[in-house]
């Protein structure tokens, strides 16, 4: 009897081993941001452009987002309090600066407990002016945590 | 001359097979080997009597005094065999258990719990379907996460078969392998969410309440049962489980489910303390016996 008891002990033991063996890390993002691509006109591969600027039209303090910056891809946090958010990209090498708006749906989101509660956003609409970029596409409507493309810009 | 060769062929070999047949009708001819094994029990040397063993049944015994040791021996084998290969009838018992698991766990700082009550059938002492119900609920507030997590007590069940591995032994100890299909009604809320934009410096809150799905789910389990006093018994499992339909909500998932855990681990165990109610009063019965009868 002893002996079937230790036994029992050890199995408790090593089984409450493996059941602590949770993974509570978030895989994902911790927000829901839309992905943008920049594409060259005519594909949908991703082209790197370089001395961008962008700012969040409204942002306090106008702070920028990015600084002169070579890059093919961004995240473009958007306002969980309004059903619009504006963004102003500009070029080193262009004096007029293109405005990007995007229209969406908001509603609150909890998925897991490691990645936290969150809102998510279904993009509406999505315009642009025309000063740099060529057009703007919305590829994936529906923003998650989930890192994939929604939008695509063309530039010439 | 032909015929009455045949006729003499024949006669010699109808006498050629009728010979064994009549030698084996003396009445006097006794086989060697069971008249040398007809003994008495008392030993002509000493004039002892030998004492039957202790196991030794009131038929065995009868056969000694008689002198038949070779049907004492047989009878002896078949004891033998009885006790090494018994055969349990159909309904061999119920158990009733309570799994304690989750509630010893919580006194560790676990969140959440499911404790249910189990009726089992031992069949045979080999198979064993199972139902369990029970309860589960939680409260999560994770550190450095922006909600809470309250799952309200809701219900849920579970069907299955357990297969005992060591049906030959006593059924005090049993080596199970089992597979159950569960469901459960899944009612929550995510309260208290607080989602902050650095960029943006906007912070707004908002509550999910009365959130409802269902689950169910497929478990394959692995443990071990042992009797400790009369007709209790402690036993545990370890449980590899997956879900097969867990419907969101349309603003959320749940984070725990009743009966099944923390949605994303695919491992749990549970710890039960049992009652067993013998079904059967006759004593198990023998392997020579044929099958197993109610």
């Amino acid at each position: 009897m002893k002996r079937a008891l230790r036994h029992i002990a050890w199995s408790l033991l090593a089984v409450m081993w493996l059941a602590g063996c949770d993974d509570n890390s978030c895989y994902d993002n911790g927000n829901s941001l839309p992905l943008a691509r920049f594409c060259a006109d005519g594909s949908s591969t991703a082209v790197t452009t370089s001395g961008l600027t962008v700012r969040g039209l409204g942002a306090p303090g106008d702070s920028l987002l990015l600084t002169d910056a070579s890059v093919s891809e961004m995240y473009l946090p958007l306002r969980a309090t309004t059903s619009q958010t504006q963004w102003e990209l500009s070029w080193e090498a262009d004096a007029v600066a293109d405005t990007l708006t995007l229209t969406y749906d908001t509603t609150p989101a909890f998925s897991n407990a490691e990645c936290g509660a969150m809102y998510q956003f279904v993009i509406t609409a999505a315009t642009c002016t025309s000063h740099r970029i060529d057009s703007v596409v919305v590829t994936q409507p529906r923003v998650t945590n989930v890192s994939h493309v929604n939008l695509q810009i063309y530039l010439p | 001359m032909t015929k009455r060769v045949k006729f003499m062929m024949t006669l010699l070999w109808a006498l050629c097979m009728t010979l064994p047949a009549v030698a084996q009708q003396q009445p006097d001819t006794v086989p060697a080997r069971r008249q040398e094994r007809r003994i008495t029990p008392v030993r002509p040397s000493t004039n002892t009597v030998l004492q039957p063993g202790r196991d030794m049944s009131a038929d065995m015994i009868e056969h000694y005094i008689l002198g038949d040791t070779l049907e004492a021996q047989a009878q002896a084998r078949r004891d033998s065999l009885r006790k090494a290969y018994t055969r349990y009838p159909r309904l061999t018992s119920l158990w009733l258990g309570a799994n304690v698991a989750d509630l010893a766990l919580t006194a560790f700082g676990q969140d959440y719990a499911s404790v249910d009550v189990h009726a089992t059938l031992n069949m045979w002492n080999r198979l064993q379907p199972t139902v369990e119900v029970g309860l589960g609920r939680a409260k999560s507030r994770p550190e450095d996460m922006n909600f809470t997590y309250r799952g309200k007590a809701s219900p849920y069940a579970k069907v299955g078969v357990n297969y005992n591995f060591l049906f030959k032994s006593e059924p005090r100890y049993q080596a199970l392998l089992g597979a159950r299909l569960g469901m459960a009604r899944v009612d929550y809320d995510v309260t208290d969410v607080t989602v902050t934009n650095s960029y943006w410096q906007e912070t707004s809150t908002y509550d999910l309440k009365g959130e409802h799905t269902t689950a169910s789910w497929g478990e394959v389990l692995a443990g071990i049962k042992v009797g400790i006093a009369g007709p209790w018994a402690l036993g545990w499992m370890v449980r590899w489980h997956k879900m097969i339909t867990c419907k969101p909500t349309a603003y959320s998932r749940p984070w725990y489910v009743p009966g099944y855990g923390k949605r994303d681990n695919s491992l749990a165990f549970s710890f039960s303390v049992y009652y067993t109610l013998p079904l059967h009063r006759v004593s198990p019965v023998a392997a020579e016996a044929g099958p197993p009868r109610d």
